[in-house]
């Protein structure tokens, strides 16, 4: 390769897949969320930064990578593996209420964050793993672009195609349902007193089916 | 108990998008003053952050070690064959791929997506065995179940056989779970135990087996499912190009991402799921629900 074409631009690309890589961490989890699968996610990560390369032209420089890297992550798994877009929840609707969580007290969601037995720290943990996977696929790509890879709603909204009142919508009913999860796991493991939590009385009528789907999945294989 | 008076509401609006720091100043102020004085929100408050730290913890993966090795090797591949067509590129398709990509309604043409395999085929030999797995899987005349179902094959027969395999198996030829890997050179695909739940799931052994000309792996397990008694599985691995495991017996079910088939035979329940260019077929004494959940995460 003595003369390389006018066009090829060895330094960028090699600048590129470094940077490009630097975020594979980042790209390979969320893939595993989406894929649930781990060579299902590395193919989807494959596919990621092939088509990121091809397209680097595009990046604007000075924007976020990692959330460009997201977007055509989130887009290839959207084309390929559903073809219909990403599931959505009968929960969500534009009468969200937002207080969903006034069913228990303040000393409630002290011991919930804070149990008095710190060995039980773990279990809480363990138990937000199993509820966010039993999550929706969109409110769970909100939450985890949102604390786990601390993209801006702005950048979610790029990622996920969509306004930025609908992620909001999103974090803000994917982290209830994790925290309803964790409250109804909780107490049936007597950390904290009270009630189980069914899905609030606005949405009484439309079926549990992301607890329900959970439950089962906890009753049968993990 | 939504009693909760109107200011609570309104910052109970606003407090998630503070707790991610993406309130202006006036926002912020606006919820602080309240938070001074209602501690239902500052519980709700502490409770989001603990919530977001859970998440951060629970999620948080590293990629496998070798897999910067191979997506580097894919970029570079990538990266030479743009070199080699530079100067008679036409990339108009790539523009339009790329762009519908950011578009959720358009669809980006698969074409793309099947290149790049073709691109890395000369590699293969040289990366890892994982990712030649990873390539046949992606081959064109192998898509998925739907293929299979294209092809109308109605194989009721093999059904039959794998379930007859189940009811009456033959003793395992390797009882040790890292032994049954040596198994992939008899089947062409990679074998490995599953990580079924591990309080009920006893592996018991795997063996290779003749179906119709071609091979499988069979591993069994046994669930314990208390009081002493145990219920048998057993999961069939194969190529999915070799052995087509399908029929209208079969109805095709959601679980999860994964696409499964399920169905019931001689009494016994059968699943059929491929991950990642494998086949994967459960049979067991369990429900249907359940052989439909293990066959979802058997390649785990």
């Amino acid at each position: 390769m003595l003369q390389r074409p006018p066009g090829a631009k060895p330094k960028d690309n090699d600048t590129f897949t470094e940077e490009a890589l630097s975020h594979l961490d980042s790209l390979y989890g969320v893939a595993c969320k989406l894929t649930r699968n781990p060579s299902e996610a590395e193919d989807l990560v494959q596919d990621t930064l092939l088509k990121a390369m091809r397209a680097r032209d595009q990046f604007k420089s000075g924007t976020n990578l990692k959330a460009w890297l997201l977007r055509i992550l989130t887009n290839t798994f959207i084309n390929k593996y559903r073809r219909g877009g990403l599931e959505r929840s009968v929960l969500e609707g534009p009468d969200a209420d937002p207080l969903v969580d006034g069913w228990v007290s303040a000393a409630t969601m002290r011991q919930l964050r804070d149990p008095e037995q710190h060995a039980l720290l773990p279990i809480i943990e363990g138990e937000v793993r199993r509820a966010l996977d039993a999550l929706p696929a969109d409110f769970k790509l909100a939450v985890i672009l949102c604390d786990v890879e601390e993209l801006t709603y702005e950048e979610i909204a790029q990622v996920m195609g969509c306004p930025i009142g609908t992620v909001m919508s999103r974090l803000h009913r994917g982290r209830k349902l994790l925290q309803r999860s964790l409250y109804n796991h909780a107490l049936s493991l007597g950390i904290v007193k009270g009630e189980e939590m069914a899905p609030s009385d606005k949405q009484s009528d439309a079926p549990p089916t992301d607890l329900a789907e959970f439950r089962a999945r906890k009753r049968g294989v993990a | 108990m939504t009693t909760s008076t109107d200011p609570c509401r309104t910052a109970a609006r606003l407090l998630a998008a503070h707790v991610d720091g993406e309130l202006d100043t006036v926002k912020t102020l606006e919820v602080e003053d309240h938070l001074s004085e209602c501690e239902t929100c500052r519980e709700r408050l502490e409770l989001d952050r603990a919530t977001r730290l859970a998440v951060k913890k629970a999620v948080r993966v590293e990629a496998p070690s070798d897999m910067r090795a191979r997506m580097l090797a894919a970029m570079n591949a990538e990266s030479a064959r743009e070199d080699a067509r530079a100067e008679s590129a036409q990339d108009d398709d790539l523009e339009t791929e790329i762009s519908g990509a950011f578009n959720q309604a358009e669809e980006a043409p698969s074409r793309g997506v099947l290149r790049h395999w073709r691109t890395m085929l000369p590699l293969a030999s040289a990366a890892a065995l994982a990712l030649a797995w990873g390539m046949a899987s992606n081959q064109p005349n192998n898509h998925g179940s739907a293929d299979l179902m294209r092809a109308g094959f109605g194989n009721d027969d093999l059904l039959r056989e794998l379930v007859a395999e189940h009811s009456r198996p033959l003793p395992p030829e390797r009882t040790r779970p890292e032994d049954v890997r040596g198994l992939e050179k008899y089947v062409g695909v990679p074998v490995r135990v599953s990580h079924f739940d591990q309080r009920r799931a006893r592996f018991v052994g795997g063996r290779v087996l003749g179906v119709q000309g071609e091979r499988a792996a069979m591993l069994q397990y046994e669930f314990d499912q208390g009081g002493g008694s145990v219920q048998r599985v057993s999961v069939f691995i194969y190529d999915p190009r070799r052995v087509h495991v399908s029929g209208p017996r079969l109805a095709p079910r959601a679980v999860g991402t994964a696409e499964v088939r399920v169905g019931r035979e001689q009494g016994y329940s059968v699943a059929v799921a491929q991950h990642g260019g494998v086949g994967y077929a459960v049979a067991s004494d369990l429900d249907a629900d359940s052989s439909a959940q293990l066959v979802a995460v058997a390649d785990q």
